[in-house]
């Protein structure tokens, strides 16, 4: 193992957090969590394990039914609007009506929080756009309409929408989810390469077991029993965190050996 | 966004040109033609050789080509919101019931007081009921769409609750005097030239507001094109703008409503045109074209009703379908190549 992995800087950081719906039962409670910044981190569980519930706690958008999350050193609920709009960028499977827009107004849309109240793009925010555009590689696209492109670039214009956002850290939900192999394998050396350039933390929920294992840094592994299990990835799988999402009997269980030998 | 720099500029000249065009056809024609020149100087207060040409042009045309000018751009500007807010391109005051649930309010207003709605007072008492109905039905919706997540089955409720308002102003019909029932089903036809000369500045003031109100609120507009939760990502107070525009389009239904009848189809079809024309969703181009779009196609309207020669005025409502309803066939047959499905 080697120690300066565990002693970066991170970006997020969970202490005591249970998360849940504020009507319902907590789903976890005593969570610590750490998210180290300039690496990929893929969070894994099975279906209904409370990824989703995780993510949107981390962005904000529910608040933690107890314990804390410190963002950039500082309490979350501490943050404006504005100010988290400016640390934690998000890129979803939701589809809103956006194909009417080009590549570079749905991207500039990412300077939201930088700009006034009418939106007037200044030279950085035209800059950060210009850079983002870059960064994923998209900027031969940019009068492209939204519609007349595919799931994955459509998957890159949002994560430059994110990059423009200027945030440091970038939340993914289920970025692979429908592209096909050569997409997904661009889209994590993607976030790989993002992750490295601008020092950003780049947690991803994901289904793709595979892709997690061998382009990201750590995993978090959801599991009902004992909570998240995190760490880089081979202290993971070594750890046998495996078993929690292929599950535990004959069948399936197997193949967390198979994973095991592979590292 | 750089090829618009030159060709939006252009159409909002183009729009104004076709504005001014139409609405100086508006003011010279009708039963009586008067001269360009004549009717500057009555306007401006110069000599006209005629009196009674001087009394048509600002007692009747004058309101008239104001009212469809701000009408066309209040309903274009609260269906391009209502589109917008429930991400559904067949959104629009009318059919979302809006204009029902205003009519429903005239109606409980005109019918209590017996038709009297000539009185500056009774005007008011107008729009406010149109108002409260409004507000009403598009509580009610916002509040539903958020046990019915589909936007079809919410438009299905819209028409629904549209319906029921129907039924409920039928009733009143039905109980009413002769009188006031005749004054509500004309006013039901639509009309431009229902607006006073003396009503006019009320109108332009609540009109210019609602309008007002809508520039402002271009840019979060934008955000929620990306839909609910990367608008709540990028900063934006979520439920501060739905209701927002929520009385923005309740205010701008409601006034349009009450002066000018239930009129159909301008709200529906002119964001659609102004898409097409324009080739973006990007509202800070978008709102200001369906603005003067929505002006220019409710003065087209207004002169459409008298093809027929002054003596027999066509009612509204009998146009704006002809030219509305076209344009949403035209979109839906062509979904796959327009650009903003999808």
């Amino acid at each position: 193992m080697d120690k300066s992995e565990k002693i970066r800087p991170c970006a997020v950081e969970c202490r005591d957090l249970s998360i849940g719906h504020r009507d319902g039962r907590p789903l976890f409670r005593h969570l610590d969590l750490v998210l180290p910044k300039g690496e990929v981190t893929s969070l894994l569980g099975v279906n209904g394990s409370g990824k989703s519930t995780l993510i949107k706690t981390i962005c904000g958008f529910i608040p933690p039914v107890g314990g804390e999350i410190s963002i950039a050193g500082r309490r979350s609920c501490e943050y404006s609007r504005e100010e988290m709009a400016r640390t934690v960028g998000v890129v979803l499977t939701e589809r809103g009506a956006e194909g009417g827009l080009t590549v570079y107004e749905t991207v500039s849309l990412g300077r939201y929080p930088y700009t006034d109240f009418l939106g007037r793009m200044k030279a950085e925010d035209i800059a950060a756009v210009e850079q983002a555009l870059e960064e994923v590689g998209i900027a031969n696209k940019r009068d492209c309409h939204l519609s007349r492109m595919s799931d994955g670039e459509r998957q890159k214009v949002m994560i430059a929408k994110a990059i423009a956002q200027n945030c440091p850290i970038v939340v993914l939900d289920e970025p692979t989810a429908f592209l096909d192999v050569a997409a997904r394998i661009r889209t994590m050396e993607l976030l790989r390469k993002i992750s490295r350039e601008g020092d950003r933390a780049i947690l991803i929920s994901t289904h793709d077991l595979d892709l997690a294992l061998r382009m990201s840094d750590n995993l978090w592994i959801m599991s009902p029993d004992t909570g998240v299990i995190q760490g880089p990835v081979a202290e993971v799988v070594e750890r046998g965190g495996l078993r929690y999402i292929l599950g535990d009997d004959m069948e399936t269980g197997r193949y967390a050996s198979l994973y095991d030998t592979r590292r | 966004m750089r090829h618009y720099r030159l060709f939006i500029p252009l159409l909002y000249i183009a729009l104004a040109c076709v504005i001014i065009a139409l609405a100086t056809i508006c003011m010279t024609t009708g039963a009586i033609d008067i001269p360009p020149s004549q009717v500057w100087a009555a306007l401006t207060g110069g000599h006209v050789d005629n009196r009674v040409w001087s009394v048509i042009v600002t007692q009747s045309r004058l309101p008239q080509t104001v009212t469809a000018l701000m009408a066309g751009a209040a309903l274009a500007c609260g269906g391009l919101l209502l589109q917008t807010l429930f991400a559904n391109p067949l959104a629009d005051p009318s059919i979302l019931g809006v204009s029902s649930g205003a009519g429903l309010g005239v109606a409980a207003v005109m019918l209590a007081s017996g038709g009297a709605v000539g009185s500056l007072a009774g005007t008011l008492s107008t729009v406010a009921g149109a108002m409260v109905g409004a507000m009403a039905v598009l509580a009610l919706i916002i509040a539903l769409s958020t046990v019915v997540r589909s936007n079809v089955m919410l438009l299905v409720v819209g028409l629904m609750i549209g319906y029921m308002a129907s039924s409920a102003v039928s009733l009143f019909s039905f109980m009413g005097a002769a009188e006031s029932v005749k004054s509500f089903s004309v006013w039901g036809m639509g009309d431009f030239g229902g607006v006073s000369l003396a009503r006019l500045p009320y109108f332009v003031a609540i009109t210019a507001a609602g309008l007002l109100w809508a520039l402002l609120m271009m840019k979060p507009m934008n955000a929620m094109l990306l839909g609910e939760s990367y608008c709540r990502n990028l900063g934006v107070n979520l439920k501060k703008l739905r209701v927002s525009v929520l009385l923005s389009t309740g205010l701008l239904t409601a006034v349009v409503t009450a002066f000018c009848g239930p009129v159909s189809f301008i709200g529906l079809a002119v964001p659609h045109m102004a898409r097409l024309l324009t080739g973006t969703s990007d509202h800070r181009v978008l709102m200001p074209v369906v603005m003067l779009l929505g002006a220019a196609v409710a003065l087209a309207c207004n002169l459409l009703t008298t093809v027929f020669g002054e003596g027999n005025l066509l009612p509204l409502n009998v146009v704006t379908p002809l030219l509305g309803a076209p344009v949403i066939i035209y979109v839906i047959v062509n979904k796959r190549k327009i650009a903003y499905f999808n």
